[in-house]
This record gives structure tokens, sequence and C-alpha cells, in this order.
């Protein structure tokens, strides 16, 4: 019961799920290839194997895995940029990303969708959004993904192509091209009710909180207040149930003004106040910020009760 | 296609064997000749390669995974193990790991495996007041002996990379030398950690929250006020970080605490406002993220005493 080889668990999953080769391959290596790997015959790199789990069922395993130096390389590499896109420096990555380039040796696919997608990245902070748009959806045909509705309704996606589907869906909204906008993340929304065992403390979860919050936006924006306010709804209460901070303060704000122009505002209710209150206040970190701003917003009275 | 290089397999097992160069090369080849393997300046052949494999104890044609705490089934069992331990179920839990060993689910001569298991083992033992201290700081380093043979307990240095499990039972060894009055031990041990966090990435949050809150009661009892509060401003800006809203209300709650036990010193009636705020925060999010009831209901029993105090 300690051991088991790769390709075994990979058909147990396989098989568990229900899914067929091909969904799980598409886009990342060929059937016979995924066939080979089942029969402990050859082995995939460490980002074709990601890519592979993430199909299964998201990162809900944990493995202590020997990478080989060269996917070692690639991972830090991957990580660099990460931290150098964090601080903007849009010069080294530039520089990163022709190393990288250099050494890619396997899943050429796999790498150059994660280079588009930075890219993409960087064209958008600079204000080059059909650029950047262009880069997303090239980065999305490197696993064959650019009809991603078929996809969505017929397949299954990695991490990658549902992060490119938010990255453009962000992209759209952004714009204010807000019927495309909600096209994506209606079909993102979609993904995750057939694929209910993906809600779970992945990067899956995160992606699925956001879409809804941009379905809040969106219908906001589009004065659709019943639906905004059912989404609002639905983030707020599954961040509450999953004890994150994200959108939350933005969603409680929404719903008391969705609240007021649905007429279903009480005033006699504070909770509101408090609960804006106590999340504003988490994010100074020093005490005179704090006093400083209970006194700038007359804060005195509510902080003195509970 | 992707291969594993052999070199790293070959030290990976023979690390985790706990076999020496000298051991594992007897028979097949040179000491000097195995440690060119494992440095890649030398590819062994085939042959070789298998020999030592199988010295290992490994087979060689497939590519193994091992599991060991982090077994697909025993992903769940680990679970319900910490869920019954926060709750303080010791009689289920005992019984769970009585299971375990029993039925070998887990493998004990994996170092990592026996750091999981017995470090519980062990807590339920000194809270059920069946191990004095003593005996249980001992234990305790016995385990983290066996992956980190440099940890010492005085002149204390961190590692580069821990495990989850070190980094546990390094908690646990801190909490319990400040409970001994060993204050320079326990405060260089809890420093040190809390100083290496850049370095940590954990699955889970909750190692390093445990530590940073043992941290700041360990300093606020010993009346390290100030230090306790940026220990918790140290938690806060983590969880906030890492994106997790649970114990917020925990790091918010003692530095309201330290700050009103510090103006007591000097009768700060401007502190004692503030420390107030922060329980006044603590108790909204402990209301907005239902955690926990006990903590809920104490928050509120000590906002309601200070509240009494102010004239």
């Amino acid at each position: 019961m300690q051991e088991i080889t790769l390709g075994e668990m990979f058909e147990q999953l396989r098989l568990k799920r229900h899914h067929t080769k091909k969904e799980i391959c598409e886009g990342l290596c060929s059937i016979t290839a995924l066939t080979r790997y089942e029969n402990n015959v050859r082995v995939p790199d460490k980002f074709l194997l990601d890519s592979i789990l993430q199909r299964l069922g998201g990162d809900l395993i944990k493995f202590e895995i020997i990478v080989n130096d060269h996917d070692l390389e690639i991972a830090h590499i991957r990580q660099k940029i990460e931290l150098l896109w964090k601080e903007k420096d849009l010069n080294a990555i530039q520089m990163q990303i022709e190393e990288y380039k250099s050494i890619i040796k396997s899943s050429r696919n796999l790498h150059e969708q994660f280079i588009y997608e930075k890219q993409g990245q960087i064209q958008e902070y600079l204000g080059n959004w059909q650029a950047a748009l262009q880069l997303y959806h090239t980065s999305l045909s490197c696993t064959e993904c650019l009809n991603y509705t078929k996809r969505i309704q017929y397949g299954l996606l990695t991490f990658a192509e549902a992060l490119l589907l938010t990255d453009i869906g962000k992209l759209y909204y952004n714009q204010e091209h807000t019927e495309n906008a909600l096209s994506i993340f209606e079909n993102i929304a979609r993904y995750f009710q057939m694929h209910t065992s993906l809600k779970n403390k992945s990067i899956m979860e995160t992606i699925y909180i956001e879409s809804i919050y941009y379905l809040a936006k969106i219908n906001y924006r589009q004065k659709n207040w019943g639906l905004a306010y059912k989404y609002t709804n639905l983030v707020i209460k599954r961040q509450l149930s999953e004890y994150r901070l994200q959108y939350l303060k933005d969603c409680f704000y929404f719903k008391k003004v969705l609240e007021i122009k649905l007429g279903k505002y009480n005033p006699q209710d504070f909770s509101y106040e408090k609960n804006l209150i106590a999340l504003e206040i988490l994010q100074y970190q020093t005490t005179e910020e704090l006093e400083r701003h209970v006194k700038e917003n007359s804060w005195e009275n509510i902080v003195n009760q509970i | 296609m992707g291969e594993y290089s052999k070199s790293d397999i070959i030290r990976y097992y023979r690390k985790k064997s706990g076999m020496t160069q000298e051991e594992l090369s007897e028979g097949i080849c040179t000491p000097e000749t195995l440690n060119r393997y494992e440095n890649k300046s030398l590819n062994p052949t085939d042959d070789k390669f298998n020999l030592l494999m199988q010295k290992l104890g490994k087979r060689s044609d497939t590519v193994i995974f091992d599991m060991q705490t982090e077994l697909v089934n025993f992903h769940k069992i680990r679970l319900i193990i910490l869920k019954y331990f926060e709750q303080g179920d010791f009689e289920r839990l005992t019984q769970l790991i009585d299971n375990i060993k029993e039925k070998e689910i887990l493998n004990m001569n994996y170092p990592e495996n026996q750091q999981f298991l017995l470090r519980i083992e062990n807590i339920i033992a000194y809270q059920k007041k069946e191990l004095p201290i003593k005996d249980y700081i001992k234990k305790l380093e016995d385990l983290l002996l066996l992956t980190f043979p440099e940890y010492t307990s005085i002149n204390y240095e961190t590692k580069k990379i821990y495990t989850e499990n070190e980094f546990l039972i390094i908690n646990n060894l801190a909490t319990a030398y400040g409970k001994t009055g060993a204050f320079d031990i326990a405060c260089n041990i809890f420093q040190k950690t809390a100083m290496s966090l850049e370095q940590i990435s954990f699955n889970d949050y909750k190692p390093v929250y445990l530590l940073l809150i043992n941290y700041a009661n360990f300093l606020g009892i010993n009346q390290k006020y100030d230090e306790s509060i940026k220990v918790c401003r140290q938690g806060v800006e983590w969880l906030l970080k890492n994106d997790r809203a649970n114990y917020l209300y925990n790091f918010f709650y003692n530095i309201g605490w330290n700050m009103i036990e510090k103006s007591k010193q000097n009768r700060d009636r401007q502190l004692k406002n503030t420390g107030k705020i922060y329980i006044w925060e603590a108790y909204q999010l402990c209301q907005i993220f239902a955690e926990n009831q006990k903590a809920f209901e104490r928050i509120k029993e000590y906002y309601i005493s200070i509240q009494d105090e102010i004239s």
C-alpha cells in the first residue's frame, strides 16, 4: 500500500472520473503518448505531468517528485518571471523569457503557452490591449483551446487554460466589451458547475470565485440588479465559508448598494457598517494609521461597542 | 521524453535508506565512483544503476512515487487525524493511530512518517499528563534529529529547508521550552524560525500560523508586549498575504491584550483605548468568519471586562 507506478495512478484517476484519454490529453500530447505513460513505457516531463494531473482533477494530490535538472531550471525561471512580474520589471522579464526560450527541450507547447500569456499580460499593462488579446489567443491555441466554448462543454481545462480565460475575460471587461466578458465568465462558471469536485482550495477555486465576482460586476454594469445581487451573495457566501478575504469588502459594499436599489435595505441594520470597518482596519499596519483613520472617519462610536 | 535523472534517484533513495556512500557502493563500485554518479560527473551504466537500485530495494524499470505521509489515501487519513487533534478528541485519535500502526498503513521506516505519527502521540501523552514535560521535550528532539541532525536546543540555528513535520516539531519544542521557563532557548528557537519564514512554502498555512501565535503568546506572557505585538503583526501580514482569514482574530486579540496589559504599567489611557479597538476588531472578525464559538465567547467576555474598567 505504499508505492504505485505513475502509469497506474494516471489510469486509476482517469477511470475514476470517467474521462476518456482524448479528454485528458487534448492539446497536451497524443493519445499514443498518454497510453505509453499509462503503461509505464515512458515518463512525462514535469510540466506535462502537472497538466495531465490538473485535467485529472486538479492538484488535490501531493507528491514528492524527483525532477530532472532541466525541468527544475525551467521551473526556477518561471518563478523568477512571476516575481519580476510582481515588480513590473519588464526588461528583466524579457531577458528571462529569452533564456527560457533557448532551453526548451520538450513539451514546447506548454512552455510557449506560458510565455505568450506573460507577454500578453505585459502588453495589457502597457495599454496595448489588442496586442494583448492576440497574445492570449495565441497562448490558448498552444493547447488547442481557441474554441473554448467547445472545450468547456465537451472537454477539460488545465489551470493555465482556465487562467488564460480569466485574463481574457478581465481584459474585455476593462475595455468595456461587456458582452464578450459576460460570455467568457458565464462559460467558466458553467465549467465549474459541471466539475464540482474542482472547487477545493486549489487555484481553480480562486478562478471560480473570480468569475462569479466578475459576473456580479458585469450584471451591475448592465443594471441587472437581481442577478448582480445573486452573484454578489454567492461570492460572499463562498468566501466566508472558505475564510477568504478577496473581494469581500467590495461585495459587502455592493450588497448594501444593491439592497438599496432593490428596496431591501434596512437602515436599522448596522452590520454592514461594522463589517466594512472591520475589513478596512485589517489593512492598517501601524497603530498610528489605525488611530488616524478611526478619527478621520468618525468611527469612534462604532468601535466602542460590540 | 523526460527522464528522471539517475543521479537524483540514487542520491534520494540512498539518503532515505540512511546508507552511506561506502555502504551502498560496496560490491558494486568504489565510493568515489558512486559519488561521481551522485553529483552527475559520471553517468552510471544501466547495469550499475540496476544493481544500485536493487540494493536500495527499488525497481529501476519504472519511476516510482514514494508517497509517504502524502499517500493518495493517507492524505484523507492525515486530515482526519489533524481534525481530531484540533478538536482534542484524544480517544478517537489514539484509536486511529493504533490502527495505522497495526495495519502498517504507514511505513515506519521512513523518518518522515515517524515524525508525523509519533509527534502527535507524544503530544497526546503530554496533554493527558502521562508524559512529563522534560521527557516530552526529549522525545520530540529525538524525532527531530532523525532528519535534522544538526539541531541543538542551545545555539539553535535554522535549516535551509524544512519539511512540515520538522517545522511543527520545532514549534512544539519552542513552546515546551517556554513552559519550562527556559526563556532564552525558547526565544532563540522561535525567533530564528520566525525569521526564516520567507523561504517557507508549505501547502498548509497552519504550521506558520501556529508558530507565530505560540511565539506571540510566549512573548506576551513574559511581558515582552512590544515584541509580541510585532510578531502578531507579522502573523497578520502573513495571513493576509495568503488570503487566509480564519485566525486573524487571534492576532488582533493578542495585539489588543498586549496593549492593554502594557497600558496598565504606565496608566496610558490612549494605549488602552487603542487596545480596545483591536479587541473590537477581533470580535468582528470572529463574527464575520465564524470559526470558533469558544474563542468568540472569550473575546466578548474580555471586551466586557475591560469596558467595566473604564471610568
